[in-house]
């Protein structure tokens, strides 16, 4: 899979291209806990280039997301989710958790 | 769509860098037997669920020498998932299908790949004897179960 990083303003976007499966979770999980170590709390996660996740990614964003929220204005947002990964979102209850927004420019603008 | 039986089989070691094999495999017969993307992308996920589960669990992340093996039968209205292992095996009285806000909420761990081989498939069930052979079993009707009864 592909991680790429920028800095909005106070925000990381994440980048995520492929599929997120119990092989490539663990280096998105390496990546996201490195930006989480570096004092990074406000995230972007821009899912355009992802159409598969399993159990195993879903438990990488829920972590993250948690570590996020525990600092004043931080938290784990996602951005343009792709049709086969809302759906698993959704029966999994975990779109009533994390916040999605249509672009990442939303997202940002909603920090 | 297929309308005669059939039965493939994929035997591949018990590696977590083969599920994208895996997955395209049981992918590529549910596209032959007329599935929709969206329920091919169900079938996906519950396979690589299953599996996942074996490799990390019935195996202890043990690779030596260890295989599953994966079937898709079809017959008529229906695709049946069966995932063998060889490992340690459990109980299947002690799987609790997580409470999904009790989960999000971390006051209970695991599960969330049953949850979602129970949510994504028509029917999941075990047949599990330790050491010897352990088999988790999942179906996907073309068309829903009520019709499919019906027509059988």
């Amino acid at each position: 899979m592909v991680i790429t990083t920028k800095t909005i303003g106070d925000v990381e976007v994440v980048a995520l291209g492929g599929r997120i499966d119990a092989v490539t979770s663990y280096d998105l999980d390496t990546h996201l806990k490195q930006l989480l170590a570096d004092g990074h709390t406000k995230m972007v996660a821009d899912m355009a280039g992802v159409h598969y996740i399993s159990s195993s990614g879903l438990r990488v964003l829920l972590g993250v997301y948690k570590e996020c929220q525990k600092v004043a204005q931080g938290e784990l947002k996602l951005a343009a989710v792709q049709p086969e990964v809302a759906q698993i979102l959704d029966v999994t209850g975990f779109s009533k958790l994390l916040k999605s927004y249509e672009t990442v420019e939303t997202a940002i603008e909603n920090f | 769509m297929q309308k005669q039986k059939a039965e493939y089989r994929l035997r591949i070691p018990s590696q977590t860098d083969n599920l994208e094999i895996i997955r395209f495999f049981v992918g590529k017969v549910a596209h032959k037997v007329g599935f929709s993307e969206d329920d091919i992308g169900k079938i996906e996920l519950a396979v690589d669920e299953a599996c996942t589960n074996v490799m990390k669990h019935a195996y202890k992340e043990d690779i030596t020498d260890k295989s599953l093996d994966v079937a898709v039968k079809i017959d008529y209205q229906k695709l049946t998932l069966v995932v063998t292992d060889h490992g340690k095996g459990f109980d299947p009285k002690k799987i609790r299908i997580p409470d999904m806000k009790e989960y999000l909420a971390e006051l209970r761990v695991g599960g969330l790949g049953i949850y979602l081989m129970k949510t994504l498939m028509d029917e999941v069930d075990y047949d599990i004897k330790p050491g010897v052979r352990n088999q988790v079993r999942m179906v996907k009707y073309l068309i829903n179960k009520k019709t499919s009864d019906i027509l059988n």
